[in-house]
């Protein structure tokens, strides 16, 4: 990100980075750049705060006036507001993933209606469709037939994930990671099958599988789970 | 969050070994008041519009995304999963910020938005860039913008 900006601001164009990791923009130096507090993930602060998403902006873009010499580097001062939450549960705690996956599907559609806007997509499937395929790939237990292709598989998994979140979102203030994280992996039935399919994709003598293992759990629940 | 100390030791060790470049010099650009700037967004988070092709690993190309383009219209296909996209799942903003920016022009804080945006996949090294970044430089020029806010994931 900043190399990009010393490109631009070679070409002529002035340029603000906001800056997640201070210590890369120490390093690279770029013209201007605004150290911001929030996760990865999240360079704006809280979904759904538009007070401050606009703070931010203004303070990044407000470095855009400084005389210079570059760098000129800035600090944002605001934090995460969100405060973490335990994810309501689903209706029913003695769920099996295949009723789990029709209830989430089920509220996912409802939130979809709710706010005419969906991050599902890139498997090029229906939602319906998504969760069918999960399902018969769960059903082979470990047994994979390579019916699908290592980048299908993985933009399987990472739909089949946005269903879960939208669905946990719909009708929910704000939510901070945390929250959807603990619960999604340790409090549904499709985070337990997503870690136990990693294992056996990480045993199979198949590459594409083995490479698909590393983009299913993300490295701090690959840690938190002991995985 | 993003303190290191903050970050999942995982992620927080690739972070630390990331080779970055160093430069002898660093360029800078003036410019106009912000309220009569031209402001452009350029994403590292892997962003298309529906349709468009999915970014692959070490991706070094870019999309360019209409200043029309609405967050319904948005995908994410970056390789990480290793940092929050729930954020962008409840609003698009969290990590794109074109609504925000239209509500600056609306109230005169910033002069313009740029007609088209980009998008990058952050999680390739940027030097193989450079080619795709000049063609990028020459549209944003083409498009009179004078602003330019890079915003990573």
């Amino acid at each position: 990100m900043c190399t990009l900006a010393h490109s631009l601001e070679n070409a002529g164009i002035a340029t603000v980075v906001i800056s997640l990791i201070r210590m890369h923009s120490d390093i690279i130096r770029p013209p201007r750049a605004l150290f911001v507090p929030f996760e990865l993930g999240r360079p704006l602060g809280d979904p759904r705060d538009t007070d401050g998403q606009k703070a931010v902006l203004r303070a990044a873009l407000g470095l855009l006036e400084n005389p210079g010499p570059g760098p000129v580097f800035g600090a944002f001062e605001g934090r995460d507001r969100t405060t973490p939450t335990t994810v309501q549960p689903l209706p029913r705690a003695d769920l099996d993933f295949q009723a789990e996956i029709s209830d989430i599907l089920s509220l996912y559609h409802r939130a979809f209606v709710s706010k005419g806007r969906t991050t599902f997509g890139n498997s090029g499937l229906t939602p319906k469709d998504c969760c069918a395929q999960f399902t018969e790939l769960a059903r082979q237990n470990g047994k994979f037939t390579g019916r699908y292709s290592g980048k299908h598989l993985r933009f399987l998994i990472d739909d089949l994930k946005t269903i879960y979140f939208e669905a946990a979102c719909y009708q929910q203030p704000p939510l901070a990671s945390a929250s959807l994280h603990n619960w999604f992996w340790q409090g549904t039935r499709a985070g337990a099958v997503l870690t136990e399919m990693r294992a056996d994709f990480l045993k199979s003598d198949n590459k594409s599988l083995k490479l698909v293992a590393n983009f299913i759990v993300p490295g701090e629940w690959v840690d938190t789970l002991n995985l | 969050m993003a303190h290191l100390k903050d970050i999942p030791p995982r992620v927080r060790a690739s972070i630390e070994k990331l080779a970055c470049a160093t430069y002898d010099s660093t360029p800078f650009t003036t410019g106009g008041p912000l309220r009569q700037r031209r402001v452009a967004i350029l994403s590292t988070a892997g962003l298309h519009r529906r349709g468009d092709t999915r970014f692959k690993l070490s991706a070094t190309d870019y999309r360019i995304i209409p200043a029309e383009t609405t967050p319904a219209d948005l995908l994410m296909s970056h390789v990480s999963i290793n940092y929050d996209r729930t954020g962008y799942i409840q609003d698009l903003n969290t990590v794109f910020p074109l609504e925000r920016l239209k509500d600056m022009q609306s109230h005169g804080e910033i002069g313009a938005v740029a007609d088209r945006h980009y998008a990058f996949m952050g999680a390739t090294d940027p030097a193989g860039m450079s080619d795709e970044i000049a063609q990028v430089a020459g549209m944003m020029k083409a498009d009179r913008v004078d602003a330019v806010l890079l915003v990573p994931v």
